[in-house]
């Protein structure tokens, strides 16, 4: 009996908080660990608002399946076979970790001699790391020149990062849930376990719902968004601007529900535009004219003694006409009636009348509430969106269109509204830090504070690309996607360097960028590929090494970058939180954390300074914090100075490892910093014609210029057809999208067998989903497999689910299934989903450039397998 | 008085030891020392380091500058650029920090 006593107090049974990092939106953890074993992962309870709202959805949960999948990689690889292609099995070949990082060390070491720029490092949108960490170490091994970022690949937010940075000062948008009572979705999955905020964004959502909050959401597909919806209204892919535009018309030239207070005091739609789209500036200080209707003149747009800003009407200034912005707008949108929206986006005039007046009225514009004291303009609206919405060939215009929505009735960065996330940080009480906040910059327009590079503004620069993403001609982009162009013929896009090394950390470029067959040969144009990898996925099949890396539930880290402004679970409202990720288990097997790896080489290679003195800059340390670069640090060591210099001495590591989060208070001043600050935002992109003119100039100095479209770089947006709309040959009949499933997150977590149960019971996450009446009609049947062959050629197979809950000229394929590695024995089962990428085509004209955004949708014909 | 100034990410292009040495007279300011260096190294350094068609001289977007812990970069204004360099101010380190990841 005593010694079953004692083992029994032996036992170990404890709960170690942690945070997640399945997906991006870095849930706050706890997970009990039963005699060194993971049995139960679950919500943070004390990250109630923020940080996933002590909660975590499935994908959650099913961490401990990827912690001990038999399927991950455990031991360091070499490959055998000389011979790269797709399905070709490498010869994978056991070797030590001390021979795979001397092998990796002399790779870069030799492509470093020749030009550090030879290096590409990718990286995973899905892999939340700490930021400092990968700008330091991307500093010192390639100059944080080339990277290939993706997990999301080109189905990424490029066009709503932008307006968020233009508009909100943010690299992305949210919802005052709290107080909002109207909420529109365009293509956007909040709610329901994707977007940003994932988890807790589906309590503040539903909450919303029980307090009344109306959600209507335009979809091509009955999502899992749009099931939880009050109404679902479906929407012909490509189509969302120009409904968007219509709902503007309606609002500002039939309705008059614009907020006509708000566009004077924070948007510069009082600002004169002449005729060649430009400011009518002062002559003396350049400053843009705005009109006085109390005095009848001109006067700079910041004259104390305006009496009225004039939002309508011409005027005569220095002998041109002009009219303000919002006129400009006014008549820009006249063309852009519901009928016509219609006729293009098969949303019914009456339906787009009515919910354009429900949602004006819902804004109560001239209401105000007060919030802590301040009294603020009360704008219970919002409109959400996102890839489905605006990965089509016009995305800037689109985004554009779907942003100024709210903007018009005063639906931004104030209660009940359009948020920011998040624009304005005043840092921890105690230290300061972490701080940001946006600045004014040229013609009193904000300019973001922080964001991911450096954010788009009228300082924004256009260069001739010397990386091989072409971003430095899109300043607008968050990221580029001309890698695969310019890997496959860089001497027509005048690389300066070859291509020596593309180092891979977490993600699966081949099954998520474009056409498939051309980015394998793009991959195969490196000489030397090596991936640290949880799993050896399709590109590794690629790689002439393996590094095998820690999951998140094996490693730290401080996935809320302290400059990164997305701190992506930081809740919108009421707190910020930090938490600290730690293991749960020590790595199993030889599996080692990225931080290991990256240091070991940054030893071999002598780049420990570079990596030191970046780190103090990105992560914000402040003396006596401060790394010092001729000292060699532990990544532990590291955070440990991280977190006392952003929370002070007493929350060290240690700290942190025992109560894992840190709280405080939002003020309103951070939430609804617009009231706070003195700028303004534009309704009329003005400096869109220079940034067009610049570019302009930029593409006639480039042999493929020609190719790079920038024409949608004007000041208000249109509506203009993808391929897909202009593609009438016989038997192309139907649009197929790709579409995200709350059950999976991109391509990462098929071989997951919880996830894989979950994706079995929902006949939309790996089938084909055809509109019912449409298979009917074809003679196609539930459960049929098909051949779906593109308008450009591509082809892939599925299987199929028939269902009203799609619209009828749609075919709507899932997130990134379609596997082939015979490594993932779950994902690569045939009837697990299909990849769109199949479909796609390398082509410049797929790719808007504005904001370097791919089209994602194609004409398809369907036949039965 | 003497300054040490270390270079990272693709100013090492251009300054291949990614470290030098600068005399300027006191009291300088960093806007003296980016003076410097655009004379020294000529219209590619000052092309990848400020602006000047803003109406007022900014660093490039891309530019972050740092001094033990202090650090500007395009947000800052000529008042901070302006700021004395005192006694510990010594040793300056000048990043070029592209856009880089993101996408969700
Ligand atoms: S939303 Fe993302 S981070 Fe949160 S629990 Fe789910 S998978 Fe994890």
């Amino acid at each position: 009996m005593a010694l079953v006593k004692e083992l029994k107090a032996e036992k170990e049974d404890v709960w170690i908080p942690s945070v997640c990092n399945i997906c991006y939106s870095n849930c706050t953890i706890r997970a009990r660990r039963v005699d060194g074993v993971l049995v139960k992962i679950e919500g943070h309870p004390e990250a109630a608002n923020a940080g996933g709202g002590g909660r975590i959805c499935a994908k959650g949960q099913s961490g401990i399946m990827l912690l001990y999948d038999p399927n991950r990689v455990n031991y360091p690889l070499k490959r055998t076979n000389p011979e790269k292609g797709i399905g070709i099995d490498p010869g994978w070949q056991r070797i030590s970790w001390d021979e795979a990082l001397d092998t990796l060390a002399a790779k870069l070491k030799e492509a470093r001699q020749k030009d550090p720029r030879s290096i590409t490092l990718t990286f995973s949108a899905v892999d939340t790391l700490s930021f400092g960490f990968t700008a330091a170490w991307w500093m010192a091994l390639n100059y944080f020149s080339n990277w290939w970022v993706s997990g999301a690949g080109p189905h990424c937010g490029n066009g709503e990062h932008a307006m968020a940075a233009i508009l909100h000062g943010a690299i992305h948008t949210q919802v005052d849930y709290d107080h909002c009572n109207y909420l529109l979705m365009f293509g956007c999955g909040a709610g329901a376990g994707m977007y940003y905020n994932a988890t807790a964004s589906m309590r503040w959502i539903a909450d919303a719902k029980v307090r009344g909050m109306k959600v209507v959401v335009l979809d091509p597909l009955l999502s899992t968004p749009a099931e939880r919806a009050d109404e679902w209204i479906p929407i012909k892919p490509g189509t969302d601007g120009y409904v968007a535009l219509s709902m503007i018309n309606l609002l500002v030239n039939e309705y008059n529900l614009y907020d006509a207070e708000h566009l004077k005091t924070h948007t510069n739609a009082p600002y004169l535009i002449k005729k060649n789209g430009k400011y009518m500036r002062d002559r003396e200080t350049s400053k843009p004219l705005v009109w006085d209707a109390g005095e009848g003149k001109a006067k700079t747009y910041d004259d104390p003694t305006i009496k009225d800003f004039a939002l309508t009407g011409t005027y005569g200034v220095d002998g041109e006409t002009c009219c303000p912005g919002f006129q400009a707008l006014k008549d820009h949108v006249k063309k852009y009636t519901p009928e016509g929206a219609a006729s293009i986006s098969g949303v019914p005039a009456g339906t787009i009348r009515r919910i354009t007046k429900e949602f004006g009225e819902a804004a109560r514009i001239g209401s105000s509430i007060e919030i802590e004291g301040h009294k603020l303009p009360h704008r219970p609206v919002g409109v959400l969106y996102f890839k489905g919405a605006q990965a089509h060939k016009h995305t800037l215009w689109t985004a554009m269109a779907l942003s100024l929505l709210p903007e018009i009735v005063g639906a931004a960065d104030t209660p009940g509204s359009l948020l920011g996330s998040n624009p304005r940080c005043l840092g921890y009480p105690e230290t300061g830090l972490p701080r940001w906040e946006p600045i004014e910059g040229p013609d009193g327009l904000l300019i973001a504070g922080s964001w991911i590079g450096p954010p788009p503004s009228a300082l924004s620069e256009v260069k001739v690309p010397e990386n091989i993403s072409l971003q430095e001609i899109s300043p607008l982009s968050v990221l580029g996607t001309g890698q695969p162009f310019t890997l496959l013929d860089p001497a027509k896009y005048g690389l300066k360097y070859t291509p020596e090394v593309l180092l891979m950390t977490g993600c699966n470029v081949i099954m998520t960028h474009t056409e498939i067959p051309k980015v394998a040969e793009a991959i195969k144009r490196f000489p030397f590929v090596a991936s640290l990898s949880l799993h050896l996925d399709e590109v590794t099949e690629f790689a002439d090494l393996i590094l095998p890396e820690a999951s998140y539930l094996e490693r730290y880290d401080l996935p809320q970058p302290p400059t990164l402004a997305g701190y992506h679970n930081s809740a919108i409202l009421k707190e910020w939180l930090t938490s600290l990720r730690q293991p749960i288990v020590e790595p199993l097997y030889e599996r080692k954390p990225r931080h290991e790896i990256i240091f070991h080489l940054l030893d071999k290679l002598d780049l420990w300074q570079d990596f030191a003195a970046t780190y103090n800059m990105v992560a914000q340390l402040r003396e006596p914090y401060l790394l010092d670069p001729n000292k060699r640090y532990t990544w532990t060591e590291i955070l440990d100075l991280t977190l006392k210099s952003h929370f002070g001495e007493d929350h060290n590591l240690e700290w942190f490892k025992k109560n894992g989060v840190i709280k405080w208070k939002k003020k309103p001043e951070e939430s609804y910093w617009k009231h706070f600050m003195k700028l303004r935002v534009p309704i009329y992109f003005e400096w869109f014609v220079d940034l067009r003119e610049r570019t302009e100039e930029v593409l006639r100095q480039l042999t493929y210029g020609e190719e790079l479209d920038f024409s949608d770089l004007q000041p208000l947006p249109d509506w203009g057809p993808c391929a897909s709309h202009e593609e009438k040959r016989p038997g192309f009949d139907l649009y197929a999208f790709y579409y995200r499933v709350p059950t999976h997150t991109f391509s990462s977590t098929y071989n997951n067998a919880w996830l894989d149960d979950l994706g079995q019971i929902d006949p939309t996450v790996y089938n084909l989903v055809m509109n019912e009446d449409y298979g009917k009609k074809k003679g196609l049947k539930e459960g049929d497999w098909v051949w779906i062959e593109s308008m450009y050629g591509g082809r892939t197979k599925g299987k199929l689910h028939l269902t009203q809950g799609v619209h009828p000229e749609c075919l709507a394929i899932a997130n990134c299934g379609g596997h082939w590695s015979k490594y993932l024995p779950i994902a690569s089962q045939p009837e697990k989903g299909s990849c769109f990428e199949w479909l796609m085509k390398l082509d410049p004209k797929c790719v808007d450039w504005t904001v370097q955004n791919w089209d994602l949708c194609v004409k398809v014909k369907v036949d039965k397998a | 008085m003497e300054v040490k100034v270390r270079f990272y990410g693709q100013f090492r292009l251009l300054v291949e030891s990614g470290k030098i040495t600068l005399h300027i007279d006191p009291p300088a300011t960093l806007l003296d020392l980016i003076n410097h260096l655009c004379q020294q190294y000529g219209d590619k350094m000052k092309r990848m380091l400020i602006r000047e068609d803003t109406g007022k001289p900014r660093l490039k977007p891309e530019v972050h500058i740092a001094v033990k812990g202090k650090s500007w970069d395009f947000t800052s204004d000529l008042v901070a650029l302006n700021e004395v360099l005192g006694e510990n101010d010594r040793e300056i380190e000048v990043f070029f920090i592209p856009p880089l990841q993101g996408g969700k």
